[in-house]
């Protein structure tokens, strides 16, 4: 064997190799209503091109921005208000999950608000939104993310560890005092675990299981990061496109067979959802 | 138009985040580690006229990177592996073996002699001091050998 420092820094482009491959993660981009292509483009391409340009207030250089965006990749918002049973089907879960009345309305019924408003006022420095993830434990974090997120692609996989329950949003979904569409503020002051190491200032939009037209069970949400002057306006799943991402089998998770690995990266292979 | 709290903000990214970023891979692996970097200097951003006034802002940001990932990781730290038919010189277990070593040792040892970094330039982004990443890159390479039964020096 060679000597251990040789082979320590042979380990080096391994580990490099490694890191822009994780830099460089990608997802499916499907324009609204469309078909799924299975268009691979960087995540941060999508997050890039959801900034509100208009709202930047103050000139932000491209270091600054890429840093921005890279946070809120790593921090995404988003909250959920399925809970799965720990030993529940995918059946069981639609039929234990508590669905508050408004959502169980046809699809063509879209809440008003289903993206952030260009208007939001830009948070200040110290108001920084932060990520939350709403469940009642990892595990079921993780089985909660893949079946609330129609496209499965976003940051999530590996990265779900890094995210945070949030259970006072969590209990309050839960219990139906969230709608999807509504806005609901979490101030700095907020007491719940996991929330002290952020500051929580924001608007954001909550995903809510819902069932479409066709009788089918989807999940569209939303949420949105504010950070230093620039509005990242993050839309995952619309509830218009319930329907359409329900048809095209990339809403309908909840029956795509995978809840033994939610971190596998679902919206990668389009096709596979389709069974 | 870029001002000059921009312009002292980027150079400093320029500088230390390749670092950063080795430094929380080492820690918490590359997925953990990564999105510790993009939130320290996403932090590192909004309170730069603080920071930029520290004595060492790498290794306060490296604080805040690891504060991040230790309040969120909940499992053990799992470091790329190699294939063994891409680099068969790579001793199979050295992935396991630099897993289970404390984590300041695993980031000293990584840092120093996987990512090529000096004493003084490990010991800054870490925020210590280079007689104590020294004595942890000793006691990492002294229970790596330990472990993969390697006697040499």
């Amino acid at each position: 064997m060679p000597d251990l420092i040789d082979q320590l820094a042979a380990y080096r482009p391994h580990i490099d190799a490694a890191i822009d491959e994780a830099h460089s993660d990608t997802r499916t981009i499907d324009a609204p209503g469309s078909q799924p292509t299975g268009q691979f483009l960087p995540a941060s391409t999508e997050i890039e091109r959801s900034i509100d340009h208009d709202t930047i207030e103050s000139p932000v250089s491209s270091t600054v921005r890429r840093l921005l965006v890279a946070a809120a990749a790593a921090a995404v918002l988003i909250i959920g208000v399925s809970v799965v049973e720990r030993d529940g089907s995918p059946e069981n879960i639609a039929a234990n999950t508590p669905v508050p009345a408004e959502s169980a309305t046809s699809s063509t019924s879209v809440p008003e608000s289903t993206t952030v408003p260009t208007t939001t006022p830009v948070a200040s420095p110290a108001e920084t939104v932060k990520a939350y993830f709403a469940a009642s434990n990892e595990r079921d974090s993780q089985e909660t993310l893949a079946l609330l997120d129609p496209d499965a692609t976003i940051y999530g996989h590996p990265r779900l560890e890094t995210w945070t329950a949030h259970r006072p949003l969590a209990d309050a979904a839960i219990r139906g005092d969230v709608r999807a569409g509504t806005v609901h503020e979490v101030t700095a002051d907020d007491p719940s675990p996991g929330a002290s190491n952020y500051e929580f200032v924001g608007t954001f939009h909550f995903a809510l299981r819902r069932t479409d037209t066709q009788g089918t069970t989807c999940f569209p949400h939303a949420s949105v990061h504010v950070s230093d002057g620039l509005i990242v306006n993050l839309i995952y799943g619309n509830p218009a496109l319930c329907d359409e991402n329900v048809a095209s089998g990339l809403g309908n998770l909840s029956t795509g067979g995978r809840r033994d690995d939610p971190r596998v990266d679902l919206g990668r292979d389009p096709a596979m959802l389709r069974t | 138009m870029v001002d000059t709290r921009t312009e002292g903000f980027e150079e400093f990214v320029r500088s230390v985040e390749r670092r950063l970023e080795h430094a929380l891979v080492a820690a918490f692996g590359v997925d953990i580690g990564l999105d510790a970097a993009a939130e320290a200097l996403s932090y590192g951003w909004q309170h730069w006229d603080r920071i930029s006034a520290m004595e060492n802002p790498a290794g306060y940001l490296y604080r805040v990177g690891h504060n991040h990932a230790s309040k969120a990781v909940r499992r053990p730290t799992r470091l790329p592996r190699p294939e063994q038919s891409e680099m068969p010189w790579i001793e199979p277990a050295l992935p396991d073996a630099l897993d289970n070593l404390p984590e300041k040792q695993r980031v000293a040892v990584l840092l120093v002699h996987t990512f090529g970094y000096s004493l003084a330039e490990a010991a800054d982004v870490l925020g210590v001091a280079k007689g104590t990443l020294q004595t942890h890159v000793a006691r990492g390479l002294a229970n790596l050998r330990k472990t993969l039964g390697v006697t040499n020096a």
